[in-house]
């Protein structure tokens, strides 16, 4: 009888639980009608109708990731708000979280049904979102006229809707360098003292604009072995406990890597294979072991987390492998503390944009919305709004920043990187960040995002650029795989497993990943893929 | 009759609590020396018990950014104080009534502390509960979720309440008029102080360590953040930008404090329970043992 008893309770709370977990709120009805702003300061949507005495408080959550100063925060915030209420009917409230907390604090904040409207969606945690009921499908809305405005942005409205699984449109992404091409970041001093500047020009002004030296990995071998002759005690490559397989190969990771398109031979492959027993893979970790038993990679690199900054400053490093965009020797030589150069080296020359590159971070609604046709208002405003957008990167123009006389965007003096009270620098992570200043850090000209643009335009897409599967009915799997992949990555990625146990290790770790369920998630890629192939 | 200096046995015990003492102790001892050690020298020789180069740069950075880490050293030595007193209170109270043998629904009450020490709701119910009685971005919320009563403590002081303490004692204060409540002020907590001091100590460093209640309940106003937090969150922002190979997210790895300044802060947080520790270590082995053996 209590066994019973007890067992009753437990299923009920174990239900409940669920149910909590996933309930989800009714999304609203008649999402199509999109709000109608009448000049004299009314919005009204099928929710409601605000007024700049009544408007709509909107809570927007974004990741922080540099500190800020909280007064000067809540500063910007009313000097947004100013503006918004005035043109939009909009009091937004921030929520900024640190990107450490960032999944916890919106999954709980999702399924607790807190006020919350427009967030970061992260692509890879977007299907698990959107099946708990946590995200609003933006589709209806994105066929007004607030929806064209992001539209134009992107480009494209394939672009707009790559942040869609299971025709869900959860995000819009972010207007960034998607394309990364990647390469080396080199002491320069070394590189005179050896004669690398000269041999390949990198002391070029602009040889990080995409039009700088590029080459290929094998080449690369050389420039290690003439550090490693001419100065024993440095590590000509750090490579750290982080996964840089993209910069040596060319995948379609299908967001996970477990189950990848290899597109090194053909760019329309719609073939899911599995990215660890590719040539292409195994060529490359056969590479980076060869490097390691050479003495070429940091030894402690399947275990390091220090990062490229403080190994540099440290003075025993010679280069690391890095994204290299516009822009990028000027950072690099302010965190590295040395002057750099930097050399591309990368699988093809062009780089490519996949699901994965373009939707990194997507502009969201939360399903708590009160009102989803505000929220969108507002993400419309974050593509096409300049004045907002650059508020709330950089404050409040005179406070926070000023702008140069060449159209750029600077802290106001007596500011600069190291003491400012307000600058978030995430563009590259919500919204259309083209449409703001540029930053003028000593590198960059006005036509800073121009710049980007080509580049995005330059790229090739694959045929599955667009395609993004649904992992939820596959989430153990997916741990499983992880952790897997993990157990193995360290060593293989970074030349630990030495030349003589690469074979063994690869062997080893795709036997863990097919015990782990690899051959299922493959499949359901493959026919979701196909699936939506069909209806392309 | 010529006693053995050391038995065999002794020797054997000893020895082995020695070691074990000893790799205690050696990584805070490492902690301590890596906190204290020039950043440049940690990045080219690694961790080392014997830093070539000395350097309280990294002290100097909590000072100097003061404000915020004070700000949680308060959050967190307040939250501790009345949590622990609380906690003490009121799973001394619980106990007591669960070891009266005459309390009717006595095996009811002891089911149902029983069946929270096995179950509980999981996170996001939890998460629903509290936010909805409105302890989001207060003090309350470091203090009330999870760790108020603890099931586990509640039992422990029972069974030391009922094996410790003769029934004729209460017996003798009921004949001389006693309520239950005077019983429980004037005989139980006397007579059970080493199991409160010693559960205290252990609802103290629960709060003290938690870091889940700010995690989850604390989104807006980050100034209520406690030591712990501030420590996860850096660490996790490091681990998180590290293990990212999108290049924005890696340059926004370099704002990050250097290794040195986190030990240094971990070192911070260890220091108040290291320090207050001593002092309750009397009661503390006293608790365990009485607890233990009888219970």
């Amino acid at each position: 009888m209590k066994r019973k008893l007890i067992s009753a309770i437990l299923c009920a709370s174990m239900a409940a639980g669920l149910l909590v977990g996933c309930g989800s709120k009714g999304s609203g009805s008649g999402g199509a009608t999109t709000g109608a702003v009448s000049g004299d300061g009314v919005t009204t949507t099928s929710y409601g109708e605000y007024t700049t005495e009544n408007p709509y408080h909107l809570v927007f959550e974004f990741i922080e990731f540099y500190e800020q100063d909280d007064n000067a925060r809540a500063a910007v915030q009313d000097a947004l708000n100013d503006y918004m209420i005035e043109n939009y009917q909009i009091e937004v409230e921030f929520l900024p979280v640190s990107y450490a907390d960032y999944q916890t604090t919106t999954q709980l904040m999702l399924s607790g049904g807190d006020e919350l409207d427009v967030i970061p969606v992260f692509y890879s945690y977007a299907p698990s979102w959107v099946n708990m009921g946590g995200i609003y499908d933006m589709t209806d809305l994105l066929a007004t006229e607030d929806g064209q405005k992001i539209i134009d942005a992107l480009g494209s409205e394939e672009t707009a809707k790559v942040g869609s699984v299971n025709g869900v449109l959860f995000g819009f992404p972010a207007n960034k360098e998607s394309v990364e091409l990647g390469g080396l970041c080199m002491r320069a001093d070394i590189c005179d003292e050896l004669g690398l500047t000269e041999k390949y020009n990198l002391d070029a002004p602009n040889s990080d604009t995409y039009t700088g030296t590029s080459i290929r990995w094998e080449e690369a071998e050389e420039i290690f072995a003439a550090v490693k002759e001419a100065h024993p005690e440095m590590y000509p490559l750090y490579l750290y406990n982080s996964s840089q397989y993209n910069r040596f190969t060319e995948f379609d990771t299908l967001v996970d890597s477990f189950g990848v398109i290899d597109l090194s031979e053909d760019r329309e492959n719609t073939n899911v294979v599995n990215m660890f027993e590719t040539d292409q893979y195994k060529e490359y970790v056969t590479m980076i072991a060869d490097w390691y038993d050479k003495g070429y990679i940091y030894p402690d690199a399947a275990t390091d987390t220090q990062g490229t900054a403080t190994m540099m400053k440290a003075g025993n490093t010679f280069s690391y492998a890095t994204a290299i965009k516009p822009g990028f020797l000027a950072e690099a030589n302010s965190a590295n503390g040395c002057e750099c150069y930097c050399l591309y080296i990368n699988p093809s020359d062009e780089g490519y944009l996949s699901t994965t590159n373009i939707s990194f971070f997507d502009t969201g609604i939360a399903n708590n919305s009160k009102d989803p046709e505000m929220a969108f208002k507002f993400i419309s405003a974050l593509y096409s709004d300049p004045t907002v957008y650059n508020m709330w990167q950089y404050g409040i123009e005179g406070t926070n920043y000023q702008v140069l006389d060449d159209g750029t965007a600077y802290f106001v003096d007596g500011e600069d990187g190291s003491n400012y009270a307000y600058h978030q620098n995430s563009g590259w992570c919500l919204g259309n960040q083209f449409q703001s200043y540029v930053w003028n850090d000593g590198t960059k000209d006005a036509d800073y995002w121009t710049l980007l643009q080509s580049h995005n335009d330059w790229a090739y897409y694959p045929t599955t650029y667009g395609f993004m599967w649904d992992s939820s009915d596959y989430s153990t799997e997916i741990t499983a795989l992880t952790n897997a992949y993990e157990t193995y990555r360290a060593t293989l990625e970074t030349g630990a497993a030495g030349s003589a146990g690469v074979q063994e290790t690869l062997d080893k770790m795709n036997e863990a990943l097919y015990a782990a369920g690899l051959e299922d998630v493959m499949k359901a890629k493959q026919e979701q893929l196909d699936e939506w192939l069909a209806t392309k | 009759m010529r006693e053995k200096p050391f038995s065999r046995y002794q020797v054997l015990s000893n020895g082995v609590m020695i070691i074990w003492t000893v790799l205690i102790i050696l990584p805070f001892l490492l902690l301590l020396m890596s906190s204290i050690t020039d950043e440049n020298t940690l990045v080219a020789n690694g961790y080392s018990y014997f830093p070539k180069k000395f350097s309280l740069a990294a002290y100097g950075y909590i000072i100097q950014s003061g404000q915020k880490i004070l700000k949680a050293y308060g959050v967190s030595i307040i939250v501790t104080a009345i949590g622990t007193i609380v906690n003490v209170f009121l799973s001394a109270m619980m106990a007591y009534t669960l070891s009266v043998k005459k309390i009717p629904g006595r095996k009811a009450l002891n089911f149902f502390v029983f069946f929270t020490m096995l179950f509980n709701g999981g996170i996001v119910p939890s998460y629903l509960l509290w936010s909805s009685l409105g302890v989001k971005d207060t003090l309350w919320a470091q203090l009330l979720p999870n760790f108020l009563v603890s099931a586990w403590n509640v039992m422990m002081i029972r069974t030391y309440f009922t094996t410790s303490i003769p029934e004729s004692l209460y017996e003798a204060a009921e004949i001389d008029g006693a309520t239950q409540f005077e019983i429980f002020r004037k005989i139980v907590l006397p007579l059970g102080k080493p199991i409160l001091v010693t559960m205290g100590t252990f609802a103290g460093l629960t709060y003290w360590n938690d870091w889940t209640n700010g995690l989850y309940y604390i989104t807006r106003n980050k100034d209520l953040y406690n030591v712990q937090n501030l420590l996860n969150q850096m660490v996790s922002n490091i681990q998180y930008l590290a293990s990212s190979t999108n290049s924005n997210v890696t340059s926004a790895a370099s704002a990050i404090p250097s290794t040195a300044i986190q030990m240094a802060i971990a070192f911070v947080a260890i220091l108040p329970i290291m320090l207050i520790f001593p002092f309750f270590q009397k009661y503390y082995s006293k608790g365990l043992t009485l607890g233990g053996v009888k219970g």
